[in-house]
């Protein structure tokens, strides 16, 4: 480890003007009388680095999110890049994964039905999943990918954390490919995230929270100026939700729910 | 003017390519990085309650990415066998850091500030980057300002140093050209 000399700290703040002017006249006192305070004041001048315009360029590196809210139909980099699923094995730990939950018994055909209004329990969850969502872009999950079993092992763990039968829609026949599972917080309780990813755009998001909401059949809605669609059953809610075509993500929803009630 | 508690999401939206840089700096891998990252605004949404309007959002979301990062580190240590990369020459020779590699290399000072210790980075970061005094970057790393200052003159010294040596490389390798 480098020697300090043991007057460093002033002789620092010297060197970064953070002094005030009595603190810089007894510095300057020191240097008058002290060579190794010269020698350690030079080093500190030469290292006046342009530290910020070095740093300046990390800002370039991604665009800015809300830049990004809308479709996006470019795409130049390889979706395929890495394939990993998010299960507890291979995942970094602030990244706990998850999973979707969903025997629904629904009928397909009752889906853009709403018959009840909204709680405020149910608008506070569903602002934080549009809130969450507005910090993804398309690069935040593309470098995900899992394979079918990884998949079947994912939608295990998911169960066991909501103590429930958990199903990920294969949500293909919408060109939607299923990138990873998340577990987040919704004050206090856990939220499933299932992030999809579109051919062109923004990701989709599949969630899941436990609630004590009655069943409600599905609505449609935006939040944060993201569409979704939402419904809960047997103590479960669930929104989907992303800056997609409307009818594609009602196409989406319908197909989960599809899923949901066959394999519930 | 600090933003409002309704605006939350957006204002932390704004503030990403900050915390990206802010990522990188801890992490020195760009997939780490951007895992760090979006843990971060994961938890920022999550927590939104706790900040306090009126505040700086920028410290606050430090505050947090600083935080994740010690677990992490710490979850790795237990782990072992996942070491923390420090040196620029691992970047260089992680695949997954290729988008990077061009960035780094073409700024010399980049180059050699990411080759300081983790702590000597980030105190480099949120002090000549971010324009933070001693007391506000070290209340963020939840240290002494005195400790802060420490880092931050052992940075300069060990750049000062590497500079110099890189200098009088560069006269030899001059040297040896003009003969040859």
């Amino acid at each position: 480890m480098t020697d300090l000399h043991p007057q460093a700290h002033k002789l620092l703040a010297y060197a970064d003007n953070a002094l005030d002017k009595v603190e810089r006249i007894e510095v300057e006192k020191l240097l008058d009388t002290d060579k190794s305070a010269v020698s350690f004041l030079e080093q500190l001048t030469i290292s006046e680095l342009p530290f910020k315009d070095a740093f300046d360029s990390l800002l370039e590196l991604d665009p800015p999110l809300l830049e990004k809210t809308e479709l996006d139909n470019t795409d130049n980099s390889p979706i395929h890049r890495t394939v990993q699923v998010d299960h507890p094995s291979n995942q970094k730990k602030w990244l706990w994964p998850t999973s979707l939950v969903a025997s629904l018994l629904l009928g397909a055909t009752l889906m853009f039905f709403s018959i009840n209004a909204n709680t405020e329990d149910r608008d506070n969850w569903i602002v934080q999943v549009a809130d969450y969502h507005l910090l993804y872009i398309r690069e935040t999950v593309r470098h995900s990918h899992s394979s079918p079993e990884e998949i079947e092992k994912l939608s295990y763990y998911l169960g066991e954390q909501l103590n429930s039968k958990i199903t990920i829609p294969n949500l293909s026949k919408q060109n939607l490919s299923f990138r990873r599972g998340q577990i987040l917080d919704s004050n206090g309780r856990k939220l499933i995230q299932l992030a999809y990813l579109p051919k062109n755009g923004l990701p989709v998001a599949l969630c899941i929270l436990k609630s004590n909401a009655n069943d409600l059949l599905p609505k449609t809605g935006e939040s944060r100026g993201l569409p979704y669609v939402t419904w809960s059953k047997n103590g479960l809610s669930y929104i989907i939700i992303g800056a997609i075509d409307k009818n594609d993500l009602n196409a989406a929803a319908l197909n989960a729910l599809s899923q949901m009630d066959n394999n519930g | 003017m600090p933003p409002k508690k309704d605006h939350l999401p957006q204002e932390i939206s704004k503030q990403i390519p900050r915390l990206r840089r802010y990522a990188i700096v801890l992490t020195t891998i760009k997939e780490d990085a951007e895992d760090l990252l979006q843990a971060t605004l994961e938890r920022a949404i999550a927590k939104k309650h706790q900040w306090q309007e009126n505040t700086h959002l920028d410290r606050w979301l430090f505050t947090i990415m600083s935080s994740i990062w010690k677990n992490e580190l710490r979850s790795r240590y237990t782990r072992q066998g996942n070491g923390v990369t420090d040196n620029i020459q691992d970047i260089a020779d992680n695949s997954s850091t290729k988008n990077l590699e061009g960035t780094f290399l073409i700024n010399q000072v980049l180059n050699e500030v990411m080759k300081l210790s983790e702590d000597q980075r980030e105190a480099i970061l949120l002090v000549y980057v971010e324009g933070l005094k001693y007391q506000e970057a070290a209340d963020i790393l939840e240290i002494p300002t005195g400790t802060l200052m420490s880092r931050l003159a052992r940075a300069r010294i060990t750049l000062a140093k590497s500079l110099a040596f890189n200098e009088e490389s560069t006269n030899i390798v001059n040297f040896n050209e003009h003969h040859h």
